[in-house]
């Protein structure tokens, strides 16, 4: 019994771990005016976040199309029994709709499940990482889907945002609509919750909400995985993730950066962490 | 995209619905304007059902077919005011498609036109502030846009989308029974979802994620205007489709105007659709009855349906979990409190201490399960903790004793948690930042053992007198000294008194400059009195 893992670009998993664990990446979209490119192929992450904070116009985004995961479904198919397909939250995107019309195009669609991790980013990228260790260990279809679904309840994200404004710009901002609009310049903390955003707190300076989210970090831990997320800021990630080092037994914290579709609506400036609690 | 067929208004079509489905209750809820009935989302969307259904039916193989079936599928199931005046757009859509297979862009433009033309036409008074106005603008944004040479229809209807939202958000600024209200205008809002549905499928956007964000910052329709409104008579809803050969719209119009209220009346010589509000429905069918024959009649008692949703809208707004008042002067400060998540901010501070009476006022006419209240001066955190005990609503007391420590609580809160949760944030937030002000003297005095004349600067920090006898500027430079700001501290300076926003922001870079690595905000506080209120943390 072989199963393989798919998932999405919004997981934000580096290219080298999606690699080591055999893990299909199916790319979302992104849109300036009428030119398309998919997410993290198509686009460099430099010249995105260029283009994002000087384009007079905001990107959009567009899920995978049912034909682009047929394609994958279909390929895989022929090398595995059977695939778990994890996505990004359906709140925030129609990825897992295109996935299951996919899978309900296969002759046999019981040889794929395809869960809603009501994640994104990291978030779904720990949950893909646990599922895609269940299927080496030689889980069944069955099997690796719980372990996804049960990962997808254990997993975290926490962003810090420079501004709201590209949440709400690209109507992603969910719950944290009420944090929107202050006259004063502040920094708000949200995480994903019920698959939608959620506001956590806010602060107004980046160094106390960096400072909060190492408090968060440190409640949590210690701490099976975890991963440093950032759009524009590489070194201010990098030394975050030197100092939560401690919190991960294995010492492994990964750095990693926001792909084109996620980072739409996260805007520059964006510094988070995603994790998975120890079992 | 450089032509319109068939197939791409059939799909802007179905998207649009889509989009307007997905928001037809927030829609609903904005419904103030003719009257408050709340079923302008569902008239709308029960009337672009009718197009889709119209065709499935006839499925029509070219533009000028899917445009001329569209209007009649709106024409046969127009709802409401709305509904009606959206059917006219697309009658005008029709007319202006009429023989053609394919639109470029500046024909596009031309039909949006006409079809923003045609829907000003089927209302006996025109107001301004409502879906008509919607459409003009975005009519007009897209006449501009072919004119300056736009050539793909996704940028012409982006440029398009853009006028809507923005003409949408005007809205309250031209009808003032929305600005009473405190909402956009229902009709334009939807119209403004439609299109962007139809943009959407254009473009191979994700249509599910459509959201409204043009919402005004505020809970609903205000209290004020449901008592308002709760004492008007509006009648009955009164719509018929009359069938007949040789009808006159225009004229049929001029006269159930004459008989009746918010008369929108639409069709061509054979199909007359009639929607108006009026006390006595009787003549109207007469009317009808004359004419030709009556296909299709119905008649709402308004007076109920508004009942109904004035209910609806109340316990809505009894669903306020935690509410915060604050106790503030000065308009910019209201503002501030009120963009932070303050539910209520009652008048007051330094020279008006407002009484238990009006702190409890506050808090009980907002209906909310529980409460926290911000006194923001130490001379009211009294009168607050005794109102705490005498209210009937849960309220905790978050003693702020200054402008600067309220606003860092308020910064604290979170409506997505509990009171306990959020009575600790808010209490633990008022230690981390340190308040200053700069005021004029209004007598002789002696503070801290200094004697300071009447009128002379002083600046304060945490009540201790820091500078006295300097410009404004130059105190509030001392003030900010003596508070030894370290690295990636933010000051954020309030101006109100008798300083100026000029004055401020000539301030801040001088701050800036002499404390390197601070960072410093300016905000209008629009407070009497204090030239400056300062937080520092």
């Amino acid at each position: 019994m072989t199963v393989r893992v798919v998932t999405d670009s919004t997981a934000d998993l580096l290219p080298e771990m999606a690699a080591d664990l055999g893990i299909d990446v199916v790319p979302l979209n992104v849109h300036f005016g009428t030119d398309t490119y998919r997410d993290n192929i198509d686009l460099s992450a430099d010249e995105f976040y260029q283009r994002l904070v000087s384009s007079p116009r905001p990107p959009t985004t567009s899920q995978p199309s049912v034909g682009a995961f047929l394609e994958v479904y279909q390929k895989t198919l022929g090398e595995a029994d059977g695939i778990v397909s994890v996505h990004i939250s359906a709140k925030l995107s129609g990825t897992w709709n295109s996935a299951v019309q996919a899978r309900e195009q296969l002759d046999d669609p019981s040889r794929v499940q395809v869960v809603d991790t009501q994640q994104a980013s990291m978030g779904l990228g720990w949950v893909a990482v646990a599922a895609a260790r269940a299927a080496q260990a030689g889980a069944s279809v069955d099997e690796v889907a719980s372990a996804a679904k049960s990962a997808a309840e254990q997993v975290r994200v926490i962003f810090l945002v420079d501004t709201l404004e590209y949440l709400q710009k690209g109507g992603r901002i969910g719950k944290a609509q009420a944090m929107f609009g202050s006259v004063l310049a502040i920094k708000p903390l949200l995480t994903l919750q019920e698959g939608e955003v959620h506001p956590m707190e806010r602060v107004r300076t980046r160094g106390k909400g960096v400072a909060r989210l190492v408090q968060l970090v440190q409640e949590a831990a210690p701490l099976q995985s975890l991963a440093v997320l950032y759009t524009t800021t590489e070194d201010e990630a990098h030394a975050l993730a030197e100092r939560l080092r401690p919190c991960v037994p294995s010492g492994q914290v990964v750095v990693g950066r926001l792909g084109t579709v996620v980072g739409t609506y996260a805007g520059p400036g964006l510094l988070g962490v995603g994790w998975s609690p120890q079992a | 995209m450089e032509q319109l067929d068939a197939v791409a208004l059939r799909g802007m079509v179905a998207a649009g619905e889509s989009a307007l489905a997905q928001n037809v209750e927030a829609v609903n809820a904005l419904n103030v304007f003719p009257v408050p009935d709340g079923d302008t989302g569902t008239n709308m969307l029960l009337t672009l059902r009718s197009v889709q259904e119209e065709l499935a039916k006839t499925n029509p193989p070219d533009l000028s077919g899917v445009a001329a079936s569209g209007a009649r599928g709106a024409l046969l199931g127009a709802r409401g005011n709305s509904g009606v005046i959206l059917s006219q757009f697309f009658a005008g859509l029709g007319r202006s498609f009429r023989d053609v297979s394919q639109a470029d862009t500046p024909h596009v433009a031309q039909a949006f036109q006409d079809a923003a033309d045609a829907a000003y036409k089927a209302v006996s008074t025109p107001t301004e502030g409502t879906i008509l106005t919607v459409m003009r603008a975005t009519a007009e944004a897209m006449q501009t846009g072919a004119a300056n040479g736009d050539g793909d229809l996704v940028a012409l209807l982006e440029r398009a989308l853009e006028a809507c939202r923005v003409a949408v958000l005007r809205t309250p600024d031209q009808l003032p029974v929305l600005r009473q209200a405190g909402v956009v205008d229902a009709g334009g809002q939807g119209f403004s979802l439609i299109l962007e549905g139809a943009l959407g499928h254009l473009r191979g956007d994700d249509v599910g994620a459509i959201s409204i964000d043009t919402v005004l910052p505020v809970l609903g329709v205000s209290e004020d205007f449901l008592d308002a409104a709760e004492s008007m008579e509006y009648g009955y809803c009164t719509q018929v489709l009359i069938r007949g050969e040789d009808l006159d719209p225009d004229d049929i119009r001029v006269r159930v105007s004459a008989m009746a209220d918010s008369t929108v009346v639409v069709g061509d010589d054979t199909l007359v659709q009639v929607h108006t509000h009026t006390h006595d429905p009787g003549p109207i069918l007469s009317l009808g009855v004359a004419l030709g024959t009556l296909a299709q009649i119905k008649i709402e008692n308004i007076d109920e349906q508004h009942v109904e949703f004035q209910a609806a809208r109340r316990r809505e707004r009894r669903r306020i979990g935690l509410a915060v008042v604050a106790v503030a002067s000065g308009d910019g400060l209201e503002e501030l409190f009120k963009s932070l998540g303050a539910h209520a901010v009652v008048a007051g501070g330094q020279t008006m201490n407002p009484s238990c009476q009006d702190l409890l006022n506050a808090v009980e006419a907002l209906g909310a399960q529980e409460a926290v209240l911000l006194p923001n001066n130490s001379n009211v955190v009294l009168a607050a903790r005794q109102a705490a005990d005498l209210s009937s609503t849960p309220l905790r007391v978050v003693p702020s004793q200054t402008i600067p420590q309220g606003i860092a609580a308020m910064v604290a809160f979170n409506g997505q948690s509990d009171l306990e949760a959020n009575e600790g944030a808010m209490s633990g937030a008022l230690d981390e930042v340190r308040s200053g002000e700069v005021v004029s003297a209004v007598r002789d005095a002696n503070v801290n053992g200094q004697a300071v004349r009447e009128g002379e600067v002083m600046a304060s920090l945490d009540g201790v007198l820091v500078a006295s006898g300097a410009s404004r500027t130059e105190a509030l430079e001392a003030l900010v000294a003596s508070a030894e700001p370290s690295e990636g501290s933010l000051v954020t300076l309030y101006w109100g008194g008798d300083a100026g926003e000029d004055e401020a922001e000539e301030a801040a870079p001088r701050l800036q400059e002499r404390f390197p690595g601070v960072e410093v905000e300016v905000v209008r506080g629009g407070q009497p009195f204090y030239h400056y209120l300062v937080s520092i943390e």
